[in-house]
């Protein structure tokens, strides 16, 4: 048996972190999602799988198009023409209340109800099936669904689909069906197709449980190859291949000028430093300065001249394979000498200050914008306001 | 760390000057344009660096106006050692080169050391003491008051400045009430946008609606077209009910006329015919044989004549002379006169042959053989040669000298010669017998009348003696044989029934003949119809009989069905096969009509079927309507489909969306940080000042009182701010005090801290004479503050106020100095 496996479509859902870019560039990144999951349709016919799992957030229940709808269910429809069957469960992106009412899909499409169900079919060689999932009726799931998924069938197989994330022990945090692997391995399955972290991984080789990660990286932090799983039978067990089809990569690049002193040198050799293949690159530049660079250099580099100059210059080119969407400052950050002496009022005044509720208290209604909301959520952003905020204190008196 | 000696080699107006700074306070007495603030700034460019020229500090430089070589040292002493600071010109500041005790050079970061983490500007905020750093009029009181808390930490001023700038910067960029700010704008064009994109999200919502719609009208589509044949099969169904309505009626209505007591079963009917047939039958047999009998009669009274009578009676001795004729035909015709004259002929030409003489009987048989042994006798004599023993004599000759046997050959010689012996004897005895032999034959002729012929025609003459014999005999009787003849057939002629005119027998036998098979002819036809009407009558008794049984066997059947002639079983027979054709038309009716048909048909009426037929028909219409209908709302659906499909606005909007954001959250985290900054800062400052605040209290509280003659006593920290206790023991705020007040508290304060730091760092103190507000304290009690303060920090103490000199303190007088150098 053969089958494939991925989740995290998030067709068309808009990147991450960009600021304006060409409309070329634009198109080529939109489509990216779309491309991705194309190119896995057909790698399902062309692989003649028994079956493909699709485990939850196939696109953004509030920022989909009509045509990631309407493009999601002519795939299937390509997938229905092979006769190849699609299992899909809805995840914390797509979550609704799934009825057993006439959807759009063909008829080779399954969908998972908002309970825990098993649905079994019979392979062309009569080796029988069982998947167990479930689809998302709302944003979050704090419940542990693990407890709900069913001993082993009497099948040859048996597959769960669970999208969610491993549990932190922590109630603030597991929203998403939270699980162990230990409570997954008690299942005694042959395979755990999961969905919702955008990393590819495996967090158990036998039997595989399995992150296909999102078919295209979508934003800065996901960086690395993208694809989904080609899961083969082989004596009795059931292997996991990764394979790649994201139309765009998302990298980062560590840059240290070496003699530039003017702008228009650093772009040169922000330039130089890529390297250019067939994959569409989005590139995010980390120079690194050090004590000896040139004040004019920083200044370009911080009030984002550089980035707009290198984008231009690109923009201007017929042929782009690549696009800087960001370039990070890196320079030695500490805070100012002059707080040396008070050193410990410092460090106590910092802890004191930057908490959670100080960030909540200080963005006010800024904070009613969701998408800050989320940011400010981030329980690693105390520690990047405080970096930010020495760099405030060091960096203006650089300027003094 | 204490500067003992400064050496300068230029600096402003200062070149290759010495300094000894031994007292501790230092008094730098100078009237203006002296060299006190240039002496000061050379103190400090050696410590910090030398100023880089550009933006306010571009005036601090102090470069040698007199091409002297810039620069100049500081001996200073830090933790009992002695080391030489030097400072030339160089790159960022300068070239810095420490030497110690033993005239070994430290690294230039010892310099940090020394002066711990300060630098220039942060020295001067904490060590100097000038009128560009004390407060003044414009000073609010409020800030006053801050400022006051947050003495306690290091720089504080400095970070106040701080404040103030990111507070700035800060609110440039976004404040929760503003408009114009750069995050603000982005904020309002975010929920413009997002404004936007709920709009097109409405659109991706249409879709979803669409596609939903689309997949139930197919659904529904689908269902219409699975159903449209089971319809067109119900339409076919009751338009074929329709159909046989008539049918279904005419077999109802031929079902009820079920035709009653037909007892006619097909036996009873096949019984009966035959029955009648038979009769038929019999009563035609009869008549046609009642026909044969009347022609059988009239042929038998036809025949019934004399004639026939008699020959009839007479038939045997009609027959028998019939015979007779016949035999005298026969016995004529051997007497025919034809033969008799052949006969008279042959006796003529035998008598002529042997010469007409009257010829002698012929022999007897024993004469006859008499004869021929006589004859033969003569004949046997010669004929008696045997040939025998010579012919055996040659043989054994020819096979003895063949096989050269001269036994067998000698033994042929022998029996040769035995024949010739025997040959020769018999020669002999034949001359005797001859000469008996003619004399016995002259007898013989002379007995038998034979002697008229020669002997040798003896024999040969007897056959035609014979036949001359005969033929004589046979013409005699032949005579008598006619005579007979004639006379008996005139007694057969007078016999007959019938005269007959005849010229001869035959005629007479012919025409007999005639009249004896005409008679048995007719006789025999008589005979015939007599046999065949007694048969025939016979027969007709016989039918007469049977038909009395058929009729009784008919009227019998009758009798059971209650009928009394044909005509009534015609009748019967016909209401029978009325009752048949029914039974096959409705069978036929029942062929064209299935069971459930029937069964079908059977629940309705002619009125409710043709509601039923009208009700699929238009069950049909209304399915076909459906269809064509959702066909075109389905066009309809997908032309809005890839409208919505193709209009790729909402993911670009979206994706602009998410850019905004980007920018949006950018902005925030500069603004946060920013605001966070600022907290952080008050709050160090804060924190610092809690904790140093008792102790810079207690040495402030005693600068305090110096400053003022002790009119103050206590300085006060809580909540609501600093305030301060008089000997009065009035309490005052720090705004209510008068502004010379509020500035020595704030020296105080900066004194007090001086000294509370000094544990962790001791740098000189600078104090330039600028203290405007000062004018009312009197020097003594300045000079009185710095001693004390000089008990922990080396006081530098720049005045231009020569009144110092009348206070009995060392003074190193610029003015002096100058004049000597001048």
């Amino acid at each position: 048996m053969k089958f494939i496996h991925t989740a995290d479509l998030h067709l068309d859902s808009p990147f991450r972190g960009l600021s304006d870019m060409p409309t070329r560039i634009w198109q080529q990144v939109h489509q990216s999602t779309f491309t991705a999951f194309e190119r896995i349709v057909d790698a399902a016919i062309a692989q003649q799988v028994d079956f493909v799992l699709i485990v939850g957030d196939i696109y953004d229940r509030d920022h989909h198009s009509a045509e990631a709808e309407d493009f999601f269910v002519r795939q299937c429809q390509r997938l229905d023409q092979n006769q190849i069957p699609v299992y899909l469960s809805y995840g914390n992106h797509d979550y609704q209340v799934v009825r057993d009412q006439e959807n759009a899909f063909p008829k080779n499409v399954h969908v998972f109800g908002n309970s825990v169900e098993t649905k079994k079919l019979t392979l062309a060689d009569k080796q029988t099936v069982a998947i167990t999932g479930f689809s998302y009726e709302k944003r979050w799931l704090d419940q542990q669904v693990i407890n709900n998924f069913p001993g082993r069938e009497n099948t040859d197989w048996q597959i769960g689909m669970l999208h969610g994330a491993l549990s932190q022990n922590n109630p603030d945090q597991d929203h998403y069906a939270p699980f162990t692997i230990p409570e997954l391995l008690q299942k005694n399955y042959d395979y755990w197709a999961l969905g919702h972290i955008h990393k590819h991984q495996q967090l158990n080789d036998n039997p595989p449980i399995v992150y296909p990660g999102d078919p295209q990286g979508r934003h800065k932090n996901e960086e690395g190859q993208h694809g989904y799983y080609l899961v083969q039978s082989n004596s009795g067990k059931l292997v996991p291949e990764f394979k790649v089809v994201a139309p765009i990569e998302w990298c980062k690049i560590n840059v240290e000028p070496q003699n530039s002193q003017s702008g228009e040198s650093l772009v040169k050799e922000l330039i130089d430093q890529v390297k250019v293949t067939d994959d569409f690159k989005m590139i995010a530049f980390n120079v690194i300065l050090t004590d000896n660079s040139s004040s004019l250099i920083k200044q370009l580099l911080g009030n984002g001249t550089i980035l707009e100059r290198l984008q231009d210059q690109l923009a201007g080119e017929k042929s782009v394979q690549w696009w800087p969407y960001q370039i990070n400052l890196i320079e030695p950050t500490g805070l100012p000498k002059m707080t040396d002496l008070d050193q410990d009022y410092w460090k106590q005044a910092a802890q004191e200050t930057f908490t959670q509720s100080a960030v909540i208290d200080l963005a006010g209604k800024l904070a009613k914008y969701d998408f800050i909301a989320e940011q400010l959520a981030e329980p690693s952003l105390i520690e990047e306001l405080r970096q930010e905020a020495s760099r405030e204190l060091e960096g203006e008196r650089h300027d003094n | 760390m204490i500067i003992k000696k400064i050496h300068i080699d230029g600096f402003g107006k200062w070149h290759d000057q010495d300094f000894d700074f031994t007292n501790n306070p230092v008094i730098v007495y100078g009237a203006n344009e002296a060299g006190k603030t240039t002496l000061a700034s050379f103190v400090l460019s050696v410590l910090f660096g030398f100023a880089d020229g550009r933006g306010k500090n571009k005036y601090q430089q102090y470069i040698p106006k007199d091409g002297a070589s810039y620069g100049g040292s500081l001996t200073v002493i830090a933790d009992n050692h002695q080391y030489v600071i030097k400072r030339v010109k160089g790159k960022n500041g300068g070239k810095v080169t420490i030497t110690n005790e033993q005239g070994k050079k430290e690294k230039a970061a010892f310099l940090s050391t020394l002066l711990g983490p300060l630098d220039r500007e942060l020295y001067q905020a904490i060590y100097s003491f000038n009128q560009s750093n004390i407060l003044n009029d414009e000073l609010d009181r409020e800030q006053l008051e801050q400022q006051l808390q947050r003495l306690g930490a290091v720089g504080s001023q400095e970070w106040l400045k701080q404040i103030a700038r990111l507070e700035k910067t800060a609110d440039s960029l976004y404040k929760p009430r503003g408009r114009k700010l750069s995050l603000n704008r982005h904020l309002k064009e975010y929920d413009e946008l997002r404004e936007r994109v709920n709009q097109a999200q409405l659109q991706s919502g249409e879709y979803h609606r669409f596609a939903q719609e689309k997949a139930e009208k197919q659904s529904r589509l689908k269902q219409l077209r699975q159903n449209q044949p089971e319809l067109k099969h119900q339409v076919e169904q009751m338009e074929r009910l329709q159909r046989l309505w008539p049918v279904y009626e005419q077999w109802q209505s031929h079902q009820k006329e079920t035709v009653a007591g037909v007892k006619l079963s097909d036996e009873k009917v096949i019984k009966v015919q035959k029955l009648q047939n038979r009769e038929q039958e019999l009563q035609k047999q009869i008549t046609s044989l009642e026909q044969q009998l009347l022609e059988q009669q009239a042929i038998i009274k036809r025949f019934s004549r004399s004639e026939l009578n008699n020959y009839r009676k007479q038939k045997a001795y009609y027959q028998q002379l019939k015979d007779q004729l016949l035999a005298l035909q026969i016995q004529a015709n051997g007497q025919s006169t034809g033969q008799q004259r052949s006969w008279q002929a042959e006796l003529d030409q035998l008598a002529e042959r042997y010469g007409n003489t009257k010829l002698p009987d012929p022999l007897s048989e024993r004469a006859l053989s008499k004869l021929e042994e006589l004859l033969k006798t003569t004949s046997q004599e010669k004929n008696n040669q045997n040939l025998f023993i010579p012919g055996i004599g040659i043989v054994l000759f020819v096979i003895g000298l063949i096989i050269h046997q001269p036994l067998i050959w000698i033994l042929g010689i022998i029996a040769l010669c035995g024949a010739g012996g025997l040959w020769f004897k018999q020669q002999q005895q034949e001359k005797q017998q001859a000469e008996d032999h003619r004399s016995a034959l002259r007898d013989f002729g002379e007995k038998y009348g034979l002697t008229a012929f020669p002997t040798n025609k003896w024999l040969t003459m007897q056959a035609d003696l014979h036949r001359y014999h005969d033929l004589k005999i046979q013409l005699a009787q032949a005579t008598k044989s006619k005579n007979d003849f004639e006379q008996q057939l005139a007694q057969i002629e007078q016999q007959l029934p019938i005269k007959m005119t005849v010229n001869s027998i035959n005629e007479l036998i012919n025409s007999y003949n005639r009249w004896l098979i005409e008679m048995q002819d007719q006789s025999q036809q008589l005979t015939n119809a007599e046999q065949e009407l007694s048969r025939t009558e016979k027969r007709v008794d016989q039918l007469k009989s049977q038909l009395t049984t058929v009729q009784g066997d008919k009227e019998g059947e009758y009798q059971q069905l209650e009928i009394k002639t044909d005509d009534d079983f015609k009748q019967l027979q016909a209401q029978r096969v009325t009752a048949q054709t029914k039974k096959v038309t409705t069978e036929a009716y029942a062929q064209q009509l299935t069971e459930k048909d029937r069964e079908q048909l059977a629940q309705y009426d002619k009125h409710s079927l043709d509601d039923g037929v009208s009700q699929v028909h238009q069950q049909l219409a209304v399915n076909e309507r459906e269809q064509t209908e959702l066909e075109t709302a389905l066009a309809q659906l997908n032309v809005q489909i890839n409208s919505l499909v193709q209009d790729g606005s909402f993911s670009e909007l979206n994706q602009r969306l998410v850019n905004l954001q980007t920018i949006i959250w950018n902005e925030t985290k500069q603004w946060l940080s920013e605001r966070f900054a600022i907290r952080w800062i008050n709050e160090a400052l804060k924190l610092a000042s809690q904790d140093r605040y008792p102790k810079i209290l207690h040495q402030a509280e005693r600068f305090f009182a110096v400053l003022t003659a002790d009119r103050y006593q206590k300085i006060m920290v809580n909540d609501e701010g600093i305030s301060v206790l008089n000997q009065q023991q009035q309490i005052f705020q720090v705004p209510e005090l008068s502004l010379g007040t509020a500035e020595q508290l704030f020296i105080s304060l900066r004194l007090g801290f001086v000294s509370v730091i000094s544990d962790q760092i001791k740098l000189p103190v600078m104090v330039d004479d600028g203290f405007v507000n000062f004018d009312n304290v009197r020097r003594s009690r300045m000079l009185e503050l710095l001693k004390r303060l000089a008990s922990e920090n080396q006081v530098i103490y720049f005045t231009a106020n020569d009144q110092i000199k009348d206070l009995g303190a060392t003074v190193i007088d610029l003015d002096k100095i100058n004049k000597n150098k001048v």
